[in-house]
């Protein structure tokens, strides 16, 4: 018999396949082991329902203090994103006079309809303001497409990285976007058709340098529009 | 310039702000921002562990002060996610199993999994993880394989196992495991019983 200490999970295991499900083919042949551990970090990370009995918001509070005396700066972050779906749990608030009445069931199908109607008129805003002016990006805005777009990040045993993304229905081309650290673009590439990129030393793109820590992310286009875009992730530059 | 609310700013960007200047107070604050988004998650994933709220909440303390002591380190191989997920995951796993685990060569790890409840209390090192998992994929199912591993090493309660397969059958992850643990059963009868 021998005493050994238990086997840790070391984070770069799961580097790269954090946005590929867990049945997806190029998780499948990693084993049980990847997949389980995938599994379980994407409900890490998107929870779900709260388990019975968890107190969500009295564990954020002490925790949020925590860490204010930790860090020592005045903790004003908001709810952890992830746990919000536990918060429907808590009792509905009690209604009455006007407020019961205009939420109440027979109100609900005018409010469907107005809703309806400010999103109608929310897409032709949208249209109208995008045949006006052409598409600009810039890393410092507000994101206009939702971050749907998996992408994964490699950095091979000969130093160099490999970028990676699933293919968006739709999509007739990509658009790489790096940006330094404070969110200014140093470097863009144009109408890729293809789902992957090599970054090699040697052979960068203009605007990047060896060495250099870089954030990229890469936007899916039919024509000018953006129809999705990936998380914006940071790389080494080899 | 758009100021991007600090709720959507990606995590690699407060990761890249706080390395800018760790000592400083924008360092400070982003350091703050970022592992305070995630502290509602690390509870639930202690909770859902060990299932008690005091005793999450006194492993999302310390996972928490952990990543704060370990954040120059981190060198940003991985996301702040997975890294997080890990040092959560890890502190579970040494909260509800001793510090070291017993191992005796000498034990088959099939009659392990299939006459033992608890086979990571005897099964630890990345080689006997190896075999295990080889055997796993050799003779169970894909649901199978990640059934025993979800319950077996990453110590989920059955119900959860159950949750996180998206099982809908009525008992849920317990049937599959008993099944999986069948053909394991299966499988070291025949080795007793070959040449």
């Amino acid at each position: 018999m021998s005493d050994r200490p238990i086997d840790p999970l070391e984070p770069e295991e799961l580097a790269g396949l954090e946005d590929f499900a867990p049945d997806d083919p190029r998780v499948a042949a990693r084993g049980p082991r990847v997949r389980a551990q995938l599994r379980a970090h994407r409900d890490f990370v998107t929870p779900g329902e709260i388990p019975d009995g968890a107190r969500v918001d009295e564990a954020e509070q002490r925790l949020g203090q925590l860490l204010e005396r930790e860090i020592g700066i005045p903790f004003t972050g908001p709810i952890d994103p992830g746990t919000m779906p536990a918060h429907p749990i808590r009792p509905a608030p009690v209604r009455d006079g006007f407020w019961s009445w205009l939420l109440g069931p027979r109100m609900r199908p005018a409010l469907a309809l107005g809703a309806l109607l400010v999103v109608l008129g929310g897409v032709w805003l949208v249209r109208s303001g995008r045949q006006a002016q052409p598409t600009v990006m810039r890393g410092t805005e507000t994101p206009a497409s939702p971050t749907d777009l998996a992408s994964a990040t490699l950095t091979r045993d000969d130093g160099s990285v490999h970028l990676e993304w699933l293919a968006a229905p739709r999509a007739a081309s990509y658009t790489l976007v790096f940006l330094s650290p404070d969110l200014s673009e140093v470097a863009r590439i144009s109408d890729l058709h293809a789902t992957s990129l090599d970054l090699r030393a040697g052979a960068l793109p203009t605007g990047l340098a060896s060495g250099a820590s870089v954030l990229w992310r890469v936007h899916a286009m039919s024509g000018n529009d953006e129809i999705a875009r990936s998380r914006t992730t940071s790389i080494t530059v080899p | 310039m758009n100021r991007i609310p600090s709720e959507d700013i990606p995590d690699d960007v407060l990761l890249a702000r706080y390395r800018g200047g760790p000592d400083t107070e924008e360092g400070r604050r982003a350091a703050g921002q970022l592992l305070g988004r995630y502290r509602g998650r690390v509870y639930t994933w202690c909770y859902r562990v060990v299932g008690d709220h005091d005793r999450a909440l006194d492993l999302a303390q310390e996972v928490l002060l952990k990543a704060w002591r370990a954040l120059p380190g981190f060198g940003g191989r991985s996301r702040v996610s997975s890294w997080l997920f890990a040092i959560a995951r890890n502190e579970c796993l040494t909260a509800v199993r001793p510090r070291t685990l017993r191992v005796d060569p000498h034990v088959d790890p099939v009659e392990l999994l299939v006459e033992h409840e608890d086979p990571p209390m005897v099964l630890a090192t990345r080689e006997e993880e190896a075999a295990m998992e080889a055997l796993l994929r050799d003779h169970l199912s894909p649901v199978e394989q990640e059934a025993i591993w979800l319950r077996c090493f990453e110590r989920l309660p059955v119900p959860e196992v159950t949750r996180l397969l998206g099982l809908t059958n009525t008992s849920g992850a317990r049937s599959v495991l008993q099944s999986a643990r069948e053909k394991l059963r299966a499988v070291l009868e025949r080795r007793r019983t070959a040449p």
